[in-house]
């Protein structure tokens, strides 16, 4: 009985709460030194750019139909203090003199980049061998989805994709 | 409750008894030390400062590029963009003016409480090579915004090497890297700025510090007559 009260005791020690109140103080100073600076290291991380540009691919008249035509056009990156541009590809299949879609180049699986097959109609990565088929759809091998479609209008007889920038 | 205040005790006894901390904290934090004043705390102050601009120091290479074409928009896009970049260089560029002030202020005490004699001597030594790396430390760090002030603080700077009599000429190229401010320059005012220099600092700091705990320090001076007085 007389122990499970002094266990119970609300009582603190001098030493006691300024070992916990010192403690308390130095986790807190801990804290507002170490979340600003997670911040400072993790702040390109935050940084995602949502700007989208339309980007003029070529005239659809010059695709033929039923061959899917690569077209490489360049794109800004903005890059910490680097502003440069990189070349993007895309495929450009027509399906007849009406529909058309634009692809992306870059495999599905880990981004490699696939090349059309004329004599195979079909896609291929040379990476882990993806087979797509003319429109993207998936025949074989790792890729766990078709190939990324663009967002398209025509202006002019000219194709444009939506692009981020 | 008390169990697990117990199991808690044994856990750090289990950590404190292989470390050997009973010695350390005897040497080191519950060491005896005469009656000081607040002079005394400038060395351990500048220690502090030290220690923020290292690690300051770690945090801004995640940006800075020590090249000609990127060093000063990569510091813009510090002070800019980067989730309190301002803070962190901030507290690196006054750090190092702060640094210098802190330096002189401990040499002005030990040398005006006479705490440089015997048997110290060699802490005072040490000392003397500490200032030097730190202001061998500002005369790199200065360099590396590229800046006009940067550049042309950087061309007086190593006109004094140029000016020693037969070796100047060769010992500026040395020291540039060439015979112009630039890449060169800056990538070797970079790597002294960032490794050779911070491990000479941490080195003569942990001997300078170790001399500290082995000596003691030094009472402060009493006038002849409230010495007899005491005795």
């Amino acid at each position: 009985m007389h122990n499970i009260r002094r266990a119970h005791s609300p009582e603190v020690s001098r030493r006691g709460f300024l070992t916990g109140f010192i403690l308390w103080v130095s986790a807190a100073i801990g804290a507002i030194i170490t979340v600003p600076a997670l911040g400072f290291l993790v702040s390109p991380a935050n940084k995602v750019s949502t700007t989208e540009k339309w980007v003029d691919v070529g005239k659809l008249a010059d695709v033929k139909i039923k061959s899917p035509t690569a077209v490489t056009f360049n794109v800004k990156i903005k890059d910490g203090w680097v502003t440069s541009e990189a070349a993007e590809t895309v495929f450009i299949v027509r399906e007849d003199e009406k529909k058309y879609i634009v692809l992306s180049n870059q495999c599905t699986h880990l981004s490699c980049r696939v090349a059309w097959h004329p004599d195979k109609n079909e896609y291929i990565c040379p990476c882990h061998n993806g087979i797509y088929d003319m429109e993207g759809g998936n025949i074989s091998g790792p890729p766990p989805r078709p190939l990324d479609r663009y967002k398209t209008k025509l202006d002019n007889g000219h194709v444009f994709i939506l692009v981020k920038e | 409750m008390e169990e697990n205040m117990e199991e808690k005790q044994n856990w750090l006894q289990w950590i404190t008894e292989r470390i050997g901390w009973e010695a350390i904290d005897k040497a080191m934090l519950t060491r005896k030390v005469p009656k000081v004043d607040w002079a005394f705390t400038l060395g351990s102050t500048t220690m502090f400062v030290a220690i923020i601009q290292i690690v300051t120091g770690m945090f801004l290479t995640m940006y800075y590029s020590p090249s000609p074409d990127h060093a000063y928009d990569s510091i813009n896009y510090i002070m800019n963009d980067v989730t309190l970049g301002w803070l962190i260089r901030g507290l690196h560029h006054w750090g190092a003016s702060i640094m210098v002030i802190l330096v002189f202020l401990h040499m002005w005490r030990v040398f005006y409480y006479g705490a440089y004699k015997y048997p110290r001597e060699l802490t005072w030594i040490l000392g003397t090579f500490l200032l030097l790396t730190v202001l061998a430390l500002g005369f790199t760090g200065y360099l590396l915004p590229f800046n006009q002030k940067a550049y042309f603080a950087t061309r007086v700077g190593s006109s004094f090497a140029g000016i020693i009599p037969v070796i100047g000429p060769w010992l500026k190229r040395v020291l540039l890297g060439g015979d112009t401010i630039g890449a060169l320059t800056l990538a070797r005012f970079f790597s002294w700025h960032i490794w050779f220099l911070p491990a000479v600092l941490v080195v003569l700091m942990v001997a300078h510090i170790y001399l500290v705990f082995r000596i003691g320090i030094s009472a402060p001076p009493v006038l002849a007559e409230e010495d007899e007085e005491e005795a």
